[in-house]
């Protein structure tokens, strides 16, 4: 059954969006990542236009995002005040991400940009993944495990602009939540994605959070971003795609349900070197398209 | 009544009509299946079938033309017109980059031309380029002056090419077919991706190479029902839509976290 998307103005099968929906929910849930990352670049191969790919998805994490936020917050795992921080950078980050991805619209560039990204983060994100579960493998195979080194104190809490964040357990500047909350938004804008992904290790490594609190504080700042991108998106480039969004999110939420329960049954660790083939295997397709020779060199663009 | 039937019975009238008219000119009628056409949610693109027939002069000639020559039926549907930018592809560093696009004006989003027979054997190539017929006669007018001719022909080639590949371009050559001595029909494929608005049917009828008939009718295509208002809402308050959008969002994002509680 074929479904007319009136924003991306094109018809496409409903199970597919559905199914795709599905597919990245059940991964998302089983893993507890976003999923955005997974997405765009499944909305682009189906022939959706990327800008309108890369701002729906925006809306649509806004829901997963929120489904996730509550369940942290009746578990008291938020830090509001260090998610507000970070939503601050967050937004100005958005702001900034919009305003260029108008830009490079402009200049006949948007689809490049969004497929270079994709490229590079998604490569470094696949191989991070994949060496570290292999390296998990080897360890639940009685290997053993190198000796990890003692945390020490960097550079970060040398900044100044301190501040107590209470439920974190920390006292440090606020200049690196800000600076971690805008290159999320930049991306968030740009590239679709929640950023989860770039922001979750930050925090644990780069701002020493309690890992308790990463993840419920990530959303939190993450729904607020996708929310802000949502809203510019549509008011600059009119590319948010209701429809698409809702058949989507419809997927999502169920596949992200069976996704959590599968997780508790099945072993992680090779689960998580075979998502890391798939963002890997994701990321050549994207690589080869930019780089063999297209059939037609010329392309229309609506003027703008 | 069913299309169909509906379709049968214009056709026999428009034979009737075509008959039983002494004229001394030869002229034509034709009709189109839907001139009125809705993209709803589970729109995948439509076919119609523009028939009609030809009345045959009975009179004298004022046209000139032997009566014995051969009557040919040429059908242009166009659709609105509309501003395009052409980019074009160059390796940069390994990876194919757009590079400075050329804007042009006037571009028919649909376009459908389907003839008789053969377009060479129809008429001289100058018939066609004083009426405009084919895609290669139509002037796509470049906001800039500074292209050369090759290099107009070049862009003009790459539209059609792209617009071909999209569906929305079509030369039938043989596309229209008699079905007796005056009355035709052609088949017009619309893809799902066709643009809304005004197009302009035209039916031209040729004897002995000339045109010596034209008759033009509008065909509407329009989105309709949730569709249209979703796609204007998103055009004409934007704020309010992606407001809105957000909002819907957080409501189903809460909708599920209710729904999948586990305690």
């Amino acid at each position: 059954m074929q479904i007319y998307l009136p924003i991306a103005e094109l018809s496409v099968n409903i199970f597919l969006l559905l199914g795709m929906g599905g597919a990245v929910g059940f991964l998302s849930g089983m893993f507890g990542v976003g999923g955005g990352f997974l997405m765009t670049p499944l909305l682009i191969f189906a022939g959706i236009p990327p800008a309108v790919a890369v701002a729906t998805e925006a809306n649509q994490i806004v829901a997963s995002s929120a489904s996730g936020v509550l369940a942290h917050w009746r578990r008291k795992s938020v830090d509001f005040k260090m998610g507000t921080i970070l939503l601050s950078g967050g937004m100005a980050g958005a702001g900034v991400g919009v305003f260029l991805f108008r830009l490079l619209r402009e200049l006949g560039q948007v689809d490049l940009v969004i497929s270079l990204s994709y490229v590079i983060f998604l490569s470094v994100v696949g191989v991070l993944m994949l060496a570290e579960s292999v390296r998990a493998i080897r360890i639940a195979r009685g290997a053993k495990a190198g000796r990890r080194k003692r945390r020490h104190h960097n550079w970060i809490h040398g900044l100044p602009f301190r501040m107590r964040f209470p439920q974190s357990k920390l006292y440090i500047s606020c200049i690196p939540p800000i600076v971690i909350g805008f290159c999320v938004g930049i991306l968030a804008s740009i590239m679709g994605v929640g950023g989860g992904f770039i922001m979750v290790p930050a925090m644990i490594y780069l701002l020493r959070m309690p890992t308790n609190v990463v993840v419920g504080t990530s959303l939190f700042q993450i729904i607020g971003v996708t929310a802000l991108t949502t809203i510019l998106h549509a008011v600059t480039n009119q590319t948010v795609d209701f429809v698409l969004a809702l058949l989507l999110l419809i997927g999502g939420v169920i596949g992200a349900q069976f996704g959590a329960r599968a997780s508790q049954k099945l072993r992680g660790e090779e689960l998580r070197a075979l998502l890391a083939l798939l963002v890997l295997g994701v990321c050549i397709r994207l690589g080869y398209d930019l780089v063999v020779t297209p059939a037609e060199l010329y392309s229309l663009g609506e003027v703008l | 009544m069913s299309p169909l039937a509906k379709l049968t019975l214009n056709l026999f009238l428009l034979h009737v009509a075509a008959c039983s008219l002494p004229v001394n000119a030869d002229s034509l009628v034709s009709d189109i299946s839907e001139s009125q056409i809705a993209i709803t949610s589970n729109f995948t693109g439509k076919r119609l079938v523009l028939f009609g027939a030809i009345s045959r002069a009975t009179a004298d000639q004022p046209d000139n033309i032997s009566d014995d020559a051969i009557r040919d039926v040429i059908v242009v549907i166009r659709g609105p017109r509309e501003d395009l930018i052409v980019r074009k592809k160059e390796r940069v560093a390994g990876v194919w980059v757009n590079t400075d696009g050329v804007e042009f004006e006037d571009i028919p989003s649909y376009y459908f031309i389907a003839s008789s027979r053969d377009f060479e054997t129809i008429a001289e190539p100058i018939v066609y380029r004083r009426n405009g017929l084919g895609p290669r006669n139509l002037r796509f007018k470049p906001t800039v002056d500074n292209l050369s001719p090759d290099q107009r022909i070049e862009y003009q080639e790459a539209i059609i090419r792209n617009l071909e590949d999209k569906g929305l371009f079509f030369e039938v050559a043989g596309g229209v077919q008699f079905l007796d001595q005056t009355l035709f029909r052609t088949t017009v494929d619309l893809p799902a991706n066709v643009p809304d608005g005004t197009y302009s049917t035209k039916v031209y009828l040729l004897k002995g190479g000339k045109v010596v008939s034209v008759q033009s009718k509008p065909l509407y295509i329009n989105k309709t029902g949730l569709e249209r208002s979703i796609f204007e809402f998103a055009q004409d308050d934007p704020l309010a839509y992606g407001v809105l959008a957000v909002l819907f969002a957080f409501l189903a994002g809460w909708l599920a976290s209710l729904m999948f509680r586990q305690d």
